[in-house]
């Protein structure tokens, strides 16, 4: 088996969701490009697919990264993804804000201004864990 | 599930099977759940990839490394968690599935499950050597 690595950073997550209904609303975005997608979700799966498109032999370097972007810009990508949600029984014509998100919402806001440093996943993950994730898809 | 229409609608077959989360709060299995069904028998998945070229399907109940699913049971309770287990599991699912190109993304950071580079790399090496034995 031909098999590529790629190291790549991690120091924030990616996207704004954390728990399946919030993530998908963003692959949706990304797939649909939504004035609301989030650009380092796109640009992190563009990036990946170039490195396929590469491995495959389709393509090289600029060339790959190209076509990946194409693919998504031209609804091309969305387009087969309506087309494996429809073969695997789900509503093809699904927009991201038909997504039903938790009843109960809380804001948090920050009690004075400043900038964020860094960010623990770790934390993140627990409090997700918590509010029922991953049993819980709206979590 | 962004790059798997994207580059199945190029023509590349990508059978994508997936688990649920164990660590996380959401998994590709929890996500894709949102949108579509995730649980079919081996003979629908073979249907779907010989008619679409990929499917989105979860691989637990699949049988895809039996061995792989005695380990997971024995080791849950012990919490035993270790690199090479998760690759040999890995890597054991993606050769039943007859796949011959793969690519593995390795996040690494302070707070990701990979924290440095030397974990990182050690484990990139390890990919890439069991990929050559399959």
């Amino acid at each position: 088996m031909k098999v590529h690595v790629e190291i790549t950073d991690a120091i924030e997550p990616i996207g704004a969701g954390i728990g399946a209904i919030l993530q998908v609303r963003e692959v949706l975005r990304v797939l649909q490009q939504h004035e609301l997608r989030p650009m380092d979700l796109q640009n992190k799966a563009l990036f990946l697919a170039a490195r396929i498109i590469e491995l495959v032999g389709m393509a090289k370097g600029k060339a790959a990264d190209e076509l990946a972007l194409k693919t998504l810009k031209s609804g091309k990508a969305w387009g087969k993804m309506q087309e494996i949600i429809k073969a695997q029984h789900g509503n093809p014509n699904i927009k991201s804000e038909q997504l039903e998100l938790a009843k109960i919402k809380k804001e948090i806001k920050a009690e004075k201004d400043g900038r964020v440093k860094s960010i623990d996943m770790k934390v993140l993950n627990v409090v997700a864990r918590t509010l029922g994730a991953p049993i819980d898809l709206k979590a | 599930m962004i790059m798997i229409p994207l580059l199945t609608s190029l023509g590349i077959k990508m059978p994508k099977t997936f688990s649920k989360a164990i660590t996380t709060p959401a998994a590709t299995g929890e996500c894709v759940s949102v949108l579509m069904d995730i649980s079919f028998s081996k003979k629908q998945i073979e249907e779907l990839v010989r008619k679409h070229n990929t499917c989105l399907v979860w691989g637990g109940g699949l049988d895809l490394a039996p061995a792989d699913e005695k380990l997971i049971k024995a080791a849950y309770p012990l919490s035993m968690q270790s690199y090479s287990r998760t690759i040999v599991s890995i890597m054991a699912k993606k050769y039943a599935m007859g796949i011959n190109h793969s690519l593995i993304d390795i996040p690494m950071g302070p707070t990701a499950k990979v924290p440095d580079m030397k974990t990182a790399n050690k484990l990139k090496k390890q990919f890439i050597y069991v990929g050559q034995k399959l």
